[in-house]
């Protein structure tokens, strides 16, 4: 599935603040630590957390068919 | 508290948990960890009873502050009877947990882990070890928990997912369900501000102010007014998580309770400094560097109710009046401060102060917060501030829609024996009141002509002449109007009544198709809003009339950046003027054919306006486009009962309302079937504008005509698009023509046009009306494409019903004037009721009724309606 930057851009603006934070932050290459530390988290959750953020980015249409787009 | 609250916002969430119980990975269990209240207990229970419904055999085990005190008191039920040897009871304990014959599929949830005793908390760890089942364990964010239970965490062992507090959003969508209705949307930031998206909290706060009616179904929206009163069941809950504070630390928060945030230097001065640390490492304050200041804040927003709620009214006020002098003393930096200030000195023990109160009052209304505005402009009035302040009172309670009370605070002036020129300019405030708020032009008139001769004495015409341009404005006189105007803006006018002027201006302008320069104007008056005190709760109605002048033009691209900047000012300060900031958006996704959602926020607008019963013309905008976004989704019985209601209220003598409600009623025919009836309305309302010299409002209503189906139009509009600015003219002059000669194509094309200028709901008429043309040409292929296109622009517009994609879904066999009675027949009227409505005979009913029967071959009325609503 291609990547559309503006639609990824959309839903992640319609994600929770701190889950479109933390994928913000992974975006740009910050480490786990700064990311914990950003979004209120324990380091060894920051995985988890970014695989949550990405199934609900998923679940908030940026994953959606493009067809049915 | 009743029945059980749907889990909301943790569908991933509770997938993870589910995954890691099913999976037979690397590791065998879960951490759920998050704050009080958050809902971790809610998901590990869902994640176990969603085990359990496919055979999986599951143990809830709780840990708690009264078991931690027992080796293994968390498994008292289950090792009761084992012997002295601690090691071996744990490996009894784990026998008992997962059975004697070591059955894998067992999950167990220990609640409250970081409650465990070291033992209970060593049976935990063992499971984990040696994977002989699976392990779901909630842990409070921030408390200390037993080493072995972190280390399953932080060894990797489980996986840990910390559950956030719920979103705005996610808030908004829980409540919904819980209420099963529409929750205004400040009402939802309120709860959510207030509980910080806490669903313990959420919960019995929701319960509490719904119980006792204070969270109100109110004209189809749920509202709250956003004032709780703490039950004790909401401040047992808080309290508990507070803990039990000692009189010191007790200082601090009630400080905080009562003003925050607080620079941590003032605080200082107001608590014992070891208190203000103590509260902090207790998690029951936060601190923030901003900028070189460090400020401290309570740690949710409850803890402030609860502490208020349970202190004397003496010592808060005695508290209010410490913390004031000690502000005073650290110097205002900002407005905010002042206002902040000002509030504190109002409620203490201090004497009133006049000056700081009307300083702050006209800081509140900078800032849009009204309800604070008028309390504190009141108060500089009661204690002595005189004429000025008086004025700026009035103002703010015409704001709040409390237009009659305002206007009678201006007439007691009136008579109070000041100088001309103060006369001159509050009987132009308080005509400004009466016009624009309660919608009453003629009363407008007679203060005006009353104070004529102040006028005259003092040579302060601006004022009078702004309003006298705004006269002519609503009642439809574009040319008087930018005439009046002109002559008040041409000398140096107070913020206020220039902004009233531009009112006038930027309607006319609108009218007359002047697009570029009613966009100057509107631009002018917005800036003009953000930098004023008197004119600062304006921008919101500027940005209303700015926005239907555009509509008409067609020029909706700018509608988007508009509603943009608007909307922030309002996420900047939620709270502020909620009808007018849900009648703009509404408005805003109106024009761009968004029905579902400008029918949402102008249902909120009608809740919010109901209360407020004197702001007339804005309660008239509300219902005038509530009703068209209710009729354009076919939705005949709402748009009918918005419409009455809208008919109710409607001033007279109010002109400036006439094109827009006569196109909202010719949507309700619309939706009731009665197309012809639509269509007459609308020609009326292009004549009336005609007549009046209103050429884009006859576009308007003749592009209306046009998608119901009136073939009459081209001509005029093709003369109108000569003469007016903006996009809309030539579409529909385009429109009408190809319509008339039945061309396909050109409709088509026109569809595609309207689409790009974002007029959505014209877009899919246009493209219904292009595939009945090429079915009528015998171009089936073309008919397919131009029917698909409709569908497809009719669900972008979120389920547009109107008349021309009607004729897309019901039987072709029908004539235009044939589904016209058929529709009024299906919504349950009678031959001799639709013969009125037509104004046609009874009989003539019938002969259509009996040839449309005759068409799909049924042999009776009754017959034929069952079939149009496919029950044969």
């Amino acid at each position: 599935m291609a990547v559309d930057p503006v639609r990824r851009r959309e839903a992640l603006d319609r994600l929770p603040l701190p889950y479109s934070t933390a994928l913000r932050l992974r975006d740009e290459g910050v480490s786990d630590e700064v990311i914990a530390k950003c979004v209120g988290v324990e380091l060894e959750a920051v995985g988890t957390m970014l695989g949550l953020a990405e199934a609900k980015l998923a679940a908030a249409g940026y994953l959606d068919d493009p067809e049915l787009g | 508290v009743t029945g059980d609250w749907p889990l909301t916002g943790r569908a991933e969430e509770l997938r993870l948990v589910a995954e890691v119980i099913r999976a037979a990975g690397k590791t065998s269990g879960m951490v759920v960890a998050g704050a009080a209240g958050v809902g971790k207990t809610r998901l590990a229970r869902e994640a176990l009873t969603a085990a359990a419904a496919l055979g999986v055999r599951t143990r809830w085990i709780v840990a708690s502050q009264s078991a931690k005190a027992l080796p293994l008191g968390a498994f008292t039920e289950i090792a009761s009877d084992f012997g002295p040897d601690p090691l071996r009871r744990v490996r009894e304990v784990i026998a008992a947990l997962i059975g004697e014959d070591g059955d894998e599929r067992v999950v167990i949830g220990i609640d409250d882990a970081h409650l465990l005793d070291d033992m209970s908390a060593l049976v935990v760890h063992q499971l984990a070890l040696s994977k002989l089942a699976r392990v779901v364990i909630t842990v409070r964010s921030g408390e200390p928990a037993p080493d072995v239970i972190t280390s399953l965490w932080k060894d990797r062992r489980f996986q840990r997912v910390d559950l956030l507090p719920l979103s705005l959003e996610e808030t908004s969508v829980l409540l919904e369900a819980v209420l099963g209705g529409d929750l205004d949307s400040l009402s939802a930031r309120r709860l959510w501000a207030l509980t910080h998206g806490n669903v313990l909290y959420l919960r019995q706060l929701v319960e509490d102010e719904r119980s006792t009616g204070r969270l109100k179904h109110h004209a189809g929206v749920w509202i709250w007014d956003g004032a709780p009163v703490i039950s004790a069941g909401l401040g047992e809950l808080v309290a508990t998580r507070m803990g039990r504070l000692s009189p010191a630390v007790g200082d601090v928060v009630d400080a905080l309770a009562l003003c925050e945030p607080l620079d941590a230097a003032v605080l200082g001065r107001l608590a014992d400094g070891e208190a203000v640390e103590a509260a902090e490492t207790a998690g029951l304050i936060t601190h923030a560097v901003e900028g070189h200041r460090r400020r401290l804040r309570l740690a949710h927003p409850l803890f402030g109710e609860v502490r208020r709620a349970g202190s004397g009214a003496l010592r808060m006020s005695r508290i209010r009046g410490q913390i004031a002098t000690e502000l005073a003393a650290a110097g205002d930096v900002d407005m905010r401060d002042t206002v902040r200030r000002a509030v504190l000195t109002l409620d203490s023990d201090l004497p009133p102060d006049p000056a700081l109160f009307l300083t702050a009052g006209r800081g509140a209304m900078q800032l849009l917060d009204l309800n604070l505005a008028e309390r504190l402009v009141d108060a500089a009035v009661r204690a002595g501030a005189g004429v000025e302040a008086q004025t700026l009172w009035a103002i703010t309670l015409a704001s709040l829609g409390r237009g009659d009370e305002a206007q009678r605070v201006l007439g007691e002036l009136q008579r109070s024996g000041f100088p001309d020129s103060a006369l001159a300019t509050i009987s132009a405030v308080r005509a400004a009141i009466v016009l624009w708020v309660m919608g009453r032009p003629s009363l407008a008139l007679h203060i005006l002509d009353s104070a004529k001769d102040s006028v005259r004495r003092s040579g302060a015409e601006g004022p009078h002449a702004a309003l006298r341009g705004s006269l002519w404005a609503v009642a439809g006189s574009p040319m008087a109007a930018i005439r009046h105007v002109g002559l008040a803006l041409s000398e140096p006018l107070d913020d206020f009544h220039t902004a009233i002027a531009t009112f006038a201006l930027v309607i006319s302008l609108g009218e007359l198709g002047r697009v570029e320069e009613m966009r100057a104007a509107a631009t002018r008056a917005v800036e003009l809003a953000m930098h004023s005190t008197e004119a600062s709760q304006l921008r919101f109605m500027v940005g209303v009339y700015q926005a239907a002048a555009s509509r008409i033009a067609g020029e909706l691209a700018e509608l988007a950046p508009l509603g943009t900047r608007l909307r922030e000012h309002f996420t900047d300060m939620p709270g502020a003027l909620p009808a007018q900031v849900a009648t703009f958006v509404g408005q805003v996704e109106l024009a761009s054919g968004r029905l579902t959602s400008a029918a949402r926020w102008h249902r909120e607008a009608r809740a919010e306006l109901a209360m407020s019963e004197e702001a007339t013309v804005l309660r008239c905008l509300n219902l005038m486009w509530l009703t068209e976004a209710l009729g354009k989704l076919g939705d005949a019985g709402a748009a009918r009962e918005a419409a009455g209601e809208l008919e109710l209220i409607r001033p007279s003598g109010f002109a400036y309302l006439d094109t827009g409600c006569a196109v909202a009623t010719a949507w309700v025919c619309a939706a009731e079937g009665a197309v012809s009836e639509a269509i007459a309305i609308t020609r009326e309302a292009a004549d009336t504008a005609h007549k009046r010299g209103q050429p884009a409002n006859e576009v308007f209503c003749l592009q209306t005509a046009t998608q119901f189906g009136d073939r009459s139009g081209a001509q005029r509009l093709a003369e109108l698009a000569d003469q007016v600015q903006g996009a809309r003219a030539p579409a529909a002059a385009a429109h009408a023509i190809a319509l008339a000669g039945g061309d396909g194509a050109a409709l088509q094309q026109v569809s595609r046009d309207y689409d790009a200028l974002g007029d959505r709901v014209a877009a899919a008429d246009a493209a219904a009306q292009a595939a009945v043309a090429f079915a009528a040409n015998g171009l089936r292929g073309a008919a397919l494409t131009a029917h698909a296109a409709a569908r497809r622009l009719a669900s972008d517009c979120c389920c547009a019903d109107t008349p021309a994609l009607r004729t897309l879904s019901e039987p072709p066999p029908f004539t235009g004037r044939q589904r016209e009675i058929l529709r009024l027949a299906t919504h349950g009227l009678s031959n001799r009721q639709i013969a009125q409505r037509l104004s046609v005979s009874p009989r003539t009913v019938e002969g259509h009724l009996y040839r449309a029967s005759r068409r799909v071959a049924v042999s009776s009325r009754d017959d034929l309606l069952a079939m149009l609503e496919g029950k044969i």
